[in-house]
């Protein structure tokens, strides 16, 4: 045994050196609980990180160290704006306070955005860094999410945060079972009917008076049997104004995405589009009666020249004065013109109507439920948290209304739809678009009639979505332009469309969209 | 110092007491612990952040920058002047075949559409050439001369690409913001939102949409000059359609072979493209740094279309603020002071300069650009407080490491002089409870016994020595132990090595540190060594207490 003088510098050497076995043991023994006070002491000290982490999992951010978040998004035009003035706002406000700063880039159209996502995430050359926050459609985020790119935004948002938003958008946000709330609702829309209707009135009130037997009225609109039948009324109307040029007679409909027409025709119909298989792969129901509907109440009318598609998004149609209404998304609202330009350059002022969505007559009412929400990849998880932050923020009720008042986007949270209910009259002014307003006032209504549809994203679901558009876009072009070609001067077109859309047509038709889709595959 | 080998003699040259020696040891430390801190942070480059002027770094910047957009902003002029002059070949051409003269164009509508189409494929070359993000070309002559306020009318297109960074492998997607419908649906490019069919110069257009046709058309007009490079106009941050991004715009006339304009042609570079053509950050580093592109007036630099570009501006706030004006007490060689006149609280450093963008025959060579860098006051300041605090600290730093020094020192060295002191006094030592103290002293005890009894010895013989250490042997003092003490002092007897055994026995026997030394052939310094240790095995702290126990276990026995 071997006793410790009083030297300070020796006993704490010893005891940290030989631990419990050195003598010291005995040394302390009468003093154990002296020398074991500093022991727990400094243990605890070495806890506390490890247990102030465990009250609380979210990062910390701060002004001191201040986080930047690039967001790309397809806005254009008003909604570019107010998405811009939002971002400043955000900046100058709760950003500066919490240390995060926002960048805003506007990719122009969601088709640009998908495949610039893509390009980042492979890491193509001269594609750029990926962002911390992307707007994007179920399917890219179906991509992204499986590549490992994206985190679940209810990471960072506690159950009452998140029933605060509604439940069919969260849900759509939720791509597996297990992949958690992936997709961000800040932009959802539908689609309903916007109608020229200055020249549409001028044309019902003149057509009316010169057929009194076979009147049109508004209603019909409801339907896509009655469109059909105006749009054939409006097509002899515009023939009858050149009496020396026989068959130019205009279209008066448009669609802006004719797959989501097939889409929810299906499901007003009783059917499904898609057949999804159980290793997640699927394919289009061609053989459903439902596809024949589809093209007597599309393809034929366009191939007559009763519907027309002459750029790329109906709005561009009806701002050239080419349709007097097409089906397009809530989304467009702004897009919609203030007036008519003809090559001649003059220029009609026009009034915006909108109508729900149509249904057929046997069918229910159902309207596509869409809209590209918030992305948040993968990153630090100040830079996931901070992103979450923002788009909290940019939701909350005042802010989402001023938002969706600029831009025809449906508001995404419960409360956000009751105040629009109550006090949309009051929000307009000099300063909000009446288009914009029109559109959510029908919307709202349709959110009580109708039923929003979506369907869930499976293994290539949009490319065989969009080759079944393209090729119907395509074939019916094609089949327009030998219609026009092959049609006699003497004869008029509903009688030339009895011969030449037959069913051999359309054995043609599904017969290419088949081999087009099996590419896919 | 000199050092001896045969004798171990240590001589310092310093003259220095114990304690003197011993601070001056640890300023030493702390100096060098300091110079390793000053050195790290020198490396790290912190003392050169701290320490460095910002008016030579904003210099050097602001020239890099400027140098940089000129030379840009050059090609993109030349682009434009390439474009005018294929244009303009392609129409004469074109106007030939029909026999029609450019100024005659206006009233030759119908043909406007075929003319303009043929140009769209060498407009959309150019723009992609030059890597800008739009292209026009406006003739003075409109599709419907039989309308209202025609001649404010201008037929033509304008083509954007919104898509400035180009994603590998895949298509541009234009938009066509003025033209015809068929121009663009031949051409595969969508209607812009904002689309209108012909450029509005009427007084109800904002001013600088019309600048980007009036200027260059009007300069071609009132001024004779050859070269259209002296007729172009950059056009400052404008929206060129409602509610679409800001963009710049360099436009030139389009000239009949008499020199007379019938058109313009330009081309675009959008906000985004031209915040990319800046740097992100400059070399001061300051987190809220902020470039600064814009026009010019001899009040100060015009903020209401100014180019902010910085990670975070949002502190530029001017509100209704047009002008960004030099403050007359900025010095020489070092930053600017700027305010907003309508904001004059608003403190703001930095410095500006002129860009060139016109050439010296320019028509517009008066039109002055500036790029101007700037940084809030007060971070500039906080960056010389942190400076200024850290030369404090450091300052402070040594000074109180020297007290503490001297201090500790004195602390340190303390028990050792006081128990110099008594020994010099003769008094009697208790423990100090540093062995290496207590050994000198005991060391030092030991020899002066031993000295005594030598002298003792020389002075009255060897009887008297036998007979001290007897009376030693006989001292009362012996009385004072407890059996308990006794019994462990047996105990710890048992502990001794064989050594310290055979030392301790000669010590029972009479023997000094000395003797022994000679008996066993062993240095004096192997002797204290066993002392020690005997010592505190036996928990005793000198020789004659443990001779006490050595007699009264001889006394038991």
């Amino acid at each position: 045994m071997f006793r410790l003088r009083n030297n300070l510098t020796l006993k704490l050497f010893s005891f940290s050196f030989f631990g419990r076995n050195h003598a010291c043991s005995c040394y302390f023994s009468s003093r154990r609980a002296s020398c074991l006070k500093p022991l727990l002491f400094t243990a605890l000290l070495l806890m506390m990180p490890t247990l102030s982490c465990c009250g609380s999992n979210l990062p910390k951010l701060s002004k001191d160290k201040p986080v930047g978040i690039n967001i790309w998004h397809h806005y254009l035009g008003e909604q570019k704006v107010s998405f811009d003035n939002l971002v400043a706002e955000f900046n100058s406000t709760v950003g500066a306070e919490s240390g995060i700063t926002v960048k805003a880039f506007s990719m122009d159209n969601t088709g640009d955005i998908h495949a610039r996502l893509l390009a980042s995430a492979n890491r193509e050359p001269g594609s750029s860094e990926f962002p911390e926050i992307a707007t994007a459609y179920p399917s890219t985020a179906y991509t992204l999410y499986n590549m490992g790119m994206l985190v679940p935004f209810d990471k960072y948002m506690t159950k009452q945060e998140l029933d605060k938003y509604v439940p069919s958008f969260i849900e759509e946000g939720r791509l597996t079972e297990d992949s958690g709330c992936i997709i961000f609702p800040i932009s959802k829309s539908t689609e309903i009917l916007y109608i020229n209707y200055t020249f549409y009135k001028q044309f019902l009130d003149e057509y009316n008076q010169a057929n009194s037997s076979k009147k049109l009225d508004e209603d019909m609109l409801n339907t896509f049997e009655g469109i059909l039948e105006t749009a054939a009324a409006y097509f002899e109307w515009t023939d009858a104004k050149t009496p020396g040029i026989p068959n130019d007679g205009k279209a008066l409909f448009g669609l802006d995405a004719a797959s989501n027409f097939a889409i929810v025709s299906y499901k007003q119909l009783n059917s499904d589009f898609f057949i999804v298989n159980s290793d997640n792969t699927g394919e289009i129901d061609l053989n459903n009666p439902t596809m024949k509907t589809i093209w007597d109440s599309y393809v034929a009318p366009m191939i007559k020249g009763h519907f027309g598609a002459y750029s790329f998004y109906r709005s561009e149609d009806a701002q050239t004065g080419d349709l007097l209404m097409y089906i397009g998304s809530t989304a467009g609202a702004s897009f919609f013109p203030k007036a008519v330009t003809f090559p001649d350059n003059i220029k009609h002022n026009i009034e915006l109507k909108v109508m729900p969505y149509p249904s057929f007559e046997k069918g229910k009412k159902i309207a596509v439920q869409q809209g590209a929400g918030a992305i948040i990849s993968k990153s630090t998880p100040e830079k996931e948290y901070a992103s979450v932050v923002f788009l909290k923020w940019l939701t909350e009720p005042e802010r989402n209304i001023d938002f969706v008042l600029r831009t025809g986007y449906l508001p995404v949270t419960n409360e956000a739809i009751e105040i629009l209910r109550q006090k949309l009259p009051e929000y307009k002014s000099d300063n909000i678009n009446e288009n914009v307003v029109k559109v959510l006032e029908c919307t709202l209504g349709m959110m009580d009639t109708h039923e929003f549809y979506t369907y869930k994203p499976f293994k290539a679901s949009d490319d065989l979505r969009y080759s079944f558009e393209d090729k119907l876009v395509s074939f019916t072009g094609s089949a327009r332009n030998e219609f026009v070609e092959s049609l006699p001067d003497n004869v008029s077109v509903d009688r030339f469309a009895d011969e030449y859309i037959n069913d051999q047509l359309y054995d043609q038709f599904i017969t290419e969209v088949r081999h087009e889709v099996l590419k896919v595959k | 110092m000199k050092f001896s080998r045969s004798n171990r003699s240590y001589q310092s040259r310093l003259n220095l007491s114990l304690k003197n020696r011993f601070w001056l040891f640890q300023i030493v430390v702390v100096l060098i612990v300091l110079s390793g801190i000053f050195m790290i942070a020198s490396l790290s480059g912190i003392i050169a952040d701290l320490s460095e002027n910002p008016y030579h770094n904003a210099v050097s910047d602001l020239q890099y920058i400027e140098s940089d957009l000129s030379v840009k902003f050059l090609t993109i002029s030349n682009s434009t002047v390439e474009l005018a002059g294929k244009i303009s070949t392609s129409i004469k051409k074109q106007l030939r075949e029909m026999d029609i003269e450019p100024a005659d164009l206006k009233n030759h509508p119908e043909q406007l559409g075929e003319i303009l189409g043929s140009e769209v494929e060498k407009a959309r070359f150019i723009m992609e050439k030059a890597g800008v993000t739009g292209v026009f070309v406006f003739l003075d002559a409109t599709v419907n001369p039989q309308l209202e306020r025609a001649n404010e009318s201008k037929a033509g297109f304008y083509i954007v690409d919104m898509n400035h960074d180009p994603v590998p492998y895949m298509n541009h997607q234009l938009f066509m913001l003025y033209g015809p419908v068929d121009l663009a649906r031949k051409n595969n490019m969508h209607l812009h939102p904002q689309w209108e069919l012909e450029l509005d110069i009427s007084p109800n257009t904002p001013k600088r949409r019309r600048d980007m046709f009036l200027k260059p058309f009007d300069a071609a007009i009132s001024h004779n000059v050859d070269n259209i490079y002296h007729l172009g106009y950059w056009n400052p941050l404008f929206t060129p359609a409602e509610n679409t991004d800001k963009v710049i715009t360099y436009s030139v006339p389009l000239l009949d072979e008499n020199g007379s304009p019938y058109g313009v042609c330009g081309l675009e570079i959008s906000r985004t493209l031209l915040e990319n053509m800046l740097p992100k950050k400059s070399s001061l580093k300051f987190e809220r740094e902020v470039l600064l592109y814009s026009t010019r007036t001899d009040e100060g630099i015009d903020m209401e279309n100014a180019l902010v570009c910085g990670s975070n501006s949002s502190w530029l706030v001017n509100g209704n603020s047009k002008i960004l004006s030099v403050l007359p007490d900025s010095k020489e060689n070092s930053l600017n002071e700027y305010s907003f006149s309508e904001h004059p609280k608003t403190k703001i450093v930095g410095l500006d300069m002129d860009v060139r963008l016109y050439p010296g025959k320019s028509v517009f060579r008066d039109d002055r650009w500036a790029l101007a860098l700037l940084i809030p006051k007060s971070d500039v300041t906080a960056k010389t407080a942190r400076l200024t605090k850290a030369i404090v600290f450091l300052v402070l730093l040594l000074a109180i490491s020297v007290i503490i020094t001297f201090f500790s020192s004195k602390y340190c060295i303390s028990p050792l002089m006081e128990a110099i002191s008594k020994i010099k006094q003769n008094e009697s030592q208790e423990k100090t409870n540093i062995i290496e103290i207590d050994d000198l002293i005991e060391f030092l005890q030991m020899r002066t016994d031993t000295a005594a009894a030598d002298e003792q010895a020389n002075i009255f013989g060897p009887a008297w020595h036998d007979k001290m250490s007897k009376r030693e042997e006989l001292s009362p003092d012996h009385d004072d132990l407890s059996p308990e003490q006794i019994k462990q002092f047996e105990e710890q007897l048992k502990t001794l090595t064989k050594a310290e055994r055979r030392i301790f026995d000669l010590y029972i026997q009479g023997y000094d540190a000395k003797e022994i030394c000679n008996m066993l052939y062993i240095s004096i310094n192997t002797i204290k060594t066993h002392n020690r240790r005997i010592y505190t095995k036996m928990n005793v702290s000198s020789r004659a207490e443990l001779l006490k126990y050595c007699h009264k276990l001889m006394g038991k026995i």
